[in-house]
């Protein structure tokens, strides 16, 4: 095992974190699909409204990507279809009444993979979008150490499911026969009885578990058609356990997490399970993100969980403003640079709200970026790049190694508070559409 | 009750389109009362509290020693104050520096908001440093209306031209007295600025002192404490030093700009050391002790070399700006017999220097990167 220490990022000390346990959570009565939060999907629909449905049954695909079929959580009728502006696939309502399965083959081929439409939980760097069904891997990564505020405790969940992971790793290495990638924490062996793939370690470090990052120290994207995959743990799970029961696996672990929340902990859900069903919320102002606070999207609490993301967080909102705030000590301001007297205690006592904490400014080097970025990326230069729209240069410096998701601590970081993922969201957006 | 005020006179300003191009002033007065509310409207949905108010007082903070001692040190210096106490020589300093400062801000602040509402942004926090600096890089004798004139300079040519702070290239605080120092030489170097009242007293700096062989009346330890004629705030070595620890303390300041400059300094002035058998130049004699007490050298290297915009931007880049910095400081002070006061001119030179050196730093990482992606 190969082991790497990286030094720079931060482990964002937030209130709420989820406790460590698992719930089962009932079926809904309903399920929703939102076709429109994946990203660069233009939806084709396989059903209308009244039509039958079964678990694993087709519901739509992508027209730019025909092979790969998004299916269906539940067994019952397809109750309601909303479109959104220019005829985009807004929600799709499914009741849920039986418990019917649509005939799936689980002979280990691509074919049957796209088929149960677990191929979409694939993603692909660069651009983090569904592999078209075409491509293959140059090598398949799965981050067992997901480090973003509020992350599963992937340990602590394998110690309580059944476990298919090692069927996960035959089935990829039967059809795509290529290297698979699995990074854990330094120092834990939870995942290392693994066999046929290479195994990694990385401190706790936030950004390090992002694959990003760990693409970039194990073998670093070059171009744009240098192809690597992805896929989260417990989804590699549900390949396995497809490939084993030729059932599509129709549940997902959430961890539910934040302060604007009274209950946490991990919640195995139907897919499609709306928020509502099993989100706790307190009577205040608050925001509900799917994904982590970093790198997150809110959503309304009738939606479900986006598609790929496995963490909803809850946050209270703030719009305290404080009478000269710039020249308080700030005992209970949080921040990584030392310029609070938070800083003294390690920010334990300090609040952390949706407040941007400050005004919009030109970008100045302060090295608050440098501190939480580690990869090796000139990211103030990077970002001018984008910024110009000089797409020589941003190849040159290294954009399709990129993700919104690596950068998001500068953001968080920036005193300028210059939006740095979005700008590299925008950028990689830019060389995508320039092919 | 004053929030209230504010916000009703926001809502008057923002539904008025005359007034609404004025709306720059009222957010500055606003966000200085009150922390901004604004809230996050993307990933990621939480914010460090740092800011760039909190970062510019913070430097404002650590130029505080430098400021106290230096006021002190306009008294003590002055003929005109006989009885040398504390408290006299502090008054006495006031009342010289404290309108510096009014003519500073006044005259800065001006056309900071006229740049700010002609150009529809919001009044950056960057004027502040440089309202703060420019009066302490000045002797104290200089004419209120040069003060002004240079402000104007220093602000408009040095900052505002380029688009305002984040995109200028040269230090605006030394470009103000730069532009002094060659438009109104007999007021900026020579033996006669340095003591107010100007016509009192004439006393060389230690630095023109030792470039014209004359004899050194201040031992190394006055001139480290500061008891010494020079420009407002450079007097004192120690006071910068404060400065100096608050800056690196808050991450504000480069340590590699300033750990760099030392090195750049100590080096050239070791080798121009050995030369002393080949040249009468009493310059060459200076140990680098000495160039680090005397002059500007400490106070440009602590407040002047780390302006983020200016200097350079890449961490490798800035040690060589800091080496260069360092060695035409005491090139410029022992080769060039006119200009003894080689800090300003070297940091300036330096700043012009930033972008080729961030080029080359660039350059090499790609690369690097293009070497590595072959592979």
């Amino acid at each position: 095992m190969k082991s790497f220490k990286i030094s720079k990022g931060h482990n964002i000390n937030i209130s709420g974190k989820p406790s460590e346990n698992l719930h089962k959570q009932k079926k809904p009565g309903m399920v929703v699909f939102h076709p429109s939060t994946i990203k660069n999907l233009k939806t084709k629909l396989l059903i209308k409204e009244g039509d039958t449905v079964k678990i694993g049954s087709p519901l739509f695909y992508d027209k730019k990507n025909e092979g790969v079929y998004f299916v269906s959580s539940c067994s019952g009728n397809v109750e309601k279809i909303v479109f959104g502006p220019k005829r985009i696939v807004e929600r799709i309502e499914i009741s849920n009444k039986g418990n019917e399965y649509f005939e799936l083959d689980n002979k280990v081929t691509v074919d049957n993979l796209l088929k149960s439409g677990l191929w979409t939980y694939f993603r692909q760097k660069p651009f983090s979008k569904i592999p078209h069904y075409k491509s293959r891997p140059k090598e398949i990564y799965i981050s067992a150490m997901p480090t973003e505020p509020f992350a599963i405790n992937y340990s602590f969940l394998f110690n309580n499911i059944e476990n298919y992971l090692q069927k996960g790793v035959d089935v990829l290495k039967e059809i795509f026969n290529c290297e698979i990638n699995v990074s854990s924490f330094s120092g834990n062996s939870d995942f290392e009885n693994l066999k046929n793939v290479n195994h990694y370690s990385f401190n706790k470090l936030h950004p390090a578990g992002n694959v990003g990052v760990q693409i970039h120290h194990i073998n670093p994207i070059s171009d744009a058609n240098d192809l690597r995959w992805y896929i989260s743990l417990q989804d590699l799970n549900r390949i396995g356990e497809f490939f084993t029961t030729g059932k599509y696996p129709n549940r997902r672990y959430i961890n539910i997490s934040g302060n604007g929340l009274k209950n946490t902990g991990i919640y195995d859900v139907l897919i499609g399970t709306p928020n509502s069903e099993y989100l706790d919320l307190l009577d205040v102002d608050l925001r509900i993100i799917s994904g982590d606070v970093l790198n997150g999207k809110e959503i309304e609490n009738n939606k479900s969980i986006n598609y790929h993301d496995e963490i909803v967080s809850v946050i209270k909102t703030d719009h305290k403003r404080d009478f000269l705030g710039w020249i308080t000590p700030g005992l209970k301001k949080y921040s990584i640079t030392n310029t609070f007297l938070s800083k003294i205690n390690n920010n334990k006592n300090s609040e952390i709200s949706t407040k941007v904490n400050g005004s919009i400014r030109t970008i100045i080097p302060m090295g608050n970026w440098d501190k939480v970025m580690p990869m090796n990326i000139f990211s103030e230069y990077l970002i001018k790049s984008i910024l110009a729209e000089d797409i020589d240069m941003m190849e040159k410096l290294g954009i399709y190694e990129c993700s919104p998701e690596d950068f998001a601590l500068c953001s968080f970081a920036c005193q300028s508070k210059v939006e740095v993922s979005k700008i590299i969201e925008d950028g990689l957006d830019l060389m995508e559409s320039e092919g | 009750m004053l929030r209230k005020l504010l916000d009703n006179v926001e809502k008057k300003i923002l539904s008025n389109d005359k007034l609404k191009r004025f709306h720059p002033l009222h957010d500055a007065l606003d966000t200085f009362l009150y922390s901004k509310n604004s809230q996050t409207e993307h990933a990621p949905y939480v914010r460090d509290s740092i800011d760039l108010k909190r970062t510019m007082i913070l430097v404002v903070i650590a130029l505080l020693p430098c400021f106290v001692f230096g006021t002190y040190n306009v008294g003590l210096q002055s003929p005109d104050v006989i009885d040398k106490t504390l408290i006299n020589c502090f008054i006495y300093g006031l009342k010289i520096v404290l309108p510096m400062y009014l003519v500073v801000f006044a005259v800065g602040g001006l056309f900071e908001a006229l740049f700010a509402v002609i150009r529809g942004h919001e009044i950056n926090e960057g004027f502040l440093v440089t309202g703060f600096l420019i009066p302490l890089t000045m002797p104290p004798t200089v004419p209120l209306w040069m003060l002004a004139l240079a402000t104007i300079f220093g602000v408009v040519i040095g900052k505002e031209i380029f688009g305002g702070t984040g995109y200028n290239i040269f230090n605006p605080a030394l470009t103000a007295r730069a532009f002094l120092f060659f438009a109104y030489p007999s007021y900026m170097s020579g033996n006669k600025p340095w003591i107010a009242p100007m016509d009192g007293l004439s006393q060389a700096t230690p630095l023109l002192a030792k470039s014209s062989n004359l004899d050194l009346v201040y031992s190394s330890w006055d001139m480290f404490y500061g008891y010494i004629p020079g420009s407002v705030g450079e007097t004192s070595t120690l006071a910068i030093l404060f400065g100096a620890f608050i800056l690196l303390i808050t991450g504000i300041g480069s340590w590699r700009i300033m750990l760099s400059t030392c090195i750049g300094m100590i080096v050239t002035s070791l080798l121009l050391n050995q030369l002393v058998s080949l040249s009468d130049n009493p310059m060459l004699k200076l140990t680098a002790l000495e160039h680090f007490v005397m002059g500007g050298f400490a106070f440009g290297m602590v407040f002047m070399a780390t302006d983020p915009v200016s200097s350079s931007q890449t961490n490798s880049g800035r040690w060589l700006y800091g080496l260069l910095i360092g060695f035409m400081a005491v090139i410029i002070r022992c080769v060039n017999p006119a200009y003894p006061e080689g800090m300003m001119l070297a940091i300036l030179f330096a700043n012009a220097f930033a972008p080729l050196i961030d080029y080359s730093v660039l350059q090499k990482h790609i690369k690097k990167r293009q070497l590595l992606n072959e592979k």
